[in-house]
């Protein structure tokens, strides 16, 4: 029964029949809530679009990742090749400065000596150079740079007297040893250059994973 | 062609050298910083020289590229650390034919490195003393 059907003195029926909408409303809002929200389909359109897109960024994710590890190979095999270029410009160099050094003759003076260590150790610092800091490198350069800088002080002992009458073989007696330690630390230095050359990508990729 | 005496020629021989360079009786020159030299004029020219050299050093080791990459054992050991070592080359060469007779070059941990090592030494001592007295002589006397 209606509060518009039984009427109340002092109170007019409209009033009345505003408080009996209010009354239906506040019913129906009571009701909604007594409900569970699941059992409302809003609710489970609005949980499979979150849904959905969860999903879509999982996989746009998934895909960023991928590119960038790609382009990190990418980028890692390019810096090697790079490398081995350099490498591969660098041996014949270095075979020529060892081949140099190691031909001196028995009966070499002092000035020729001083000739062909200053190339070879010009052309040494400058082939090293882009090496010398890579640690796989590094130990052999270092101590071709220490052989290099042992051999200036070992020509240094042969300086003659009197140019004008040498000591027969002193200056090849005095240099040989040091020429030698500096043609072994070339071609050891060549070997890795070349055992880097061949190994060239499979492991430079592989530390990129 | 040269051709080496025995060892325990060559060690007596050294013996008498030493004795007369310390009596003063071989006038040793300077060839270079390192060689000293004795001309016997018309005969010989018998030179002394002390050089140095380094034996090891380092050999290409491989290392491993990654972290938990396992090496064979040879691959593993550490490089040979350089040693310096010092020789002597003793020459005597017959002047009227240029025909080295005696070339010889030994390691100073050998009998007749030893034997070099301490002529060597015998010659710096007198050389530097006779070098000492020429600057002496130098110096005005008040």
């Amino acid at each position: 029964m209606s509060n518009a059907d039984t009427p109340v003195p002092g109170v007019s029926a409209e009033l009345l029949k505003l408080l009996d909408h209010l009354q239906v409303a506040l019913q129906h809002i009571a009701s909604g809530l007594d409900a569970g929200f699941w059992t409302r389909g809003e609710f489970w359109i609005g949980l499979l679009l979150g849904l959905g897109g969860i999903v879509v960024s999982a996989f746009g994710l998934r895909y960023s990742i991928k590119a960038f590890r790609e382009a990190s190979i990418a980028a890692t095999a390019a810096r090697a090749a790079a490398r081995s270029v350099k490498i591969q410009s660098v041996t014949p160099e270095l075979h020529e400065v060892a081949q140099k050094l190691g031909a001196i003759d028995f009966a070499i003076d002092f000035i020729t000596a001083r000739v062909v260590l200053l190339e070879a150790t010009s052309r040494l610092t400058r082939y090293t150079m882009p090496f010398k800091d890579d640690p796989r490198f590094s130990e052999t350069i270092a101590a071709l740079r220490n052989a290099a800088r042992d051999a200036w002080t070992v020509l240094d002992g042969v300086r003659p007297s009197d140019p004008a009458k040498p000591v027969p073989n002193a200056v090849f007696n005095g240099i040989d040893g040091s020429f030698s330690q500096l043609v072994q630390l070339i071609s050891e230095l060549l070997g890795l250059m070349e055992t880097e050359t061949l190994a060239l990508g499979d492991d430079d990729v592989d530390d990129a994973h | 062609m040269s051709t080496m005496p025995t060892e325990t020629e060559l060690l007596a021989y050294l013996d008498e050298l030493i004795e007369a360079s310390r009596a003063g009786k071989i006038p040793w020159g300077q060839g270079n910083p390192t060689t000293f030299v004795w001309d016997v004029p018309n005969r010989a020219r018998i030179t002394l020289q002390q050089t140095s050299g380094v034996r090891g050093g380092p050999q290409a080791i491989m290392r491993p590229r990654r972290p938990g990459v396992v090496l064979p054992p040879v691959q593993q050991r550490p490089p040979t650390p350089a040693v310096p070592f010092t020789s002597y080359v003793f020459q005597v060469q017959e002047l009227a034919t240029n025909v080295m007779r005696i070339h010889t070059q030994n390691e100073d941990t050998t009998s007749v490195g030893k034997k070099l090592a301490e002529l060597y030494q015998n010659i710096t001592t007198n050389l530097s003393r006779k070098n000492l007295d020429f600057l002496k002589s130098l110096v005005p006397k008040g």
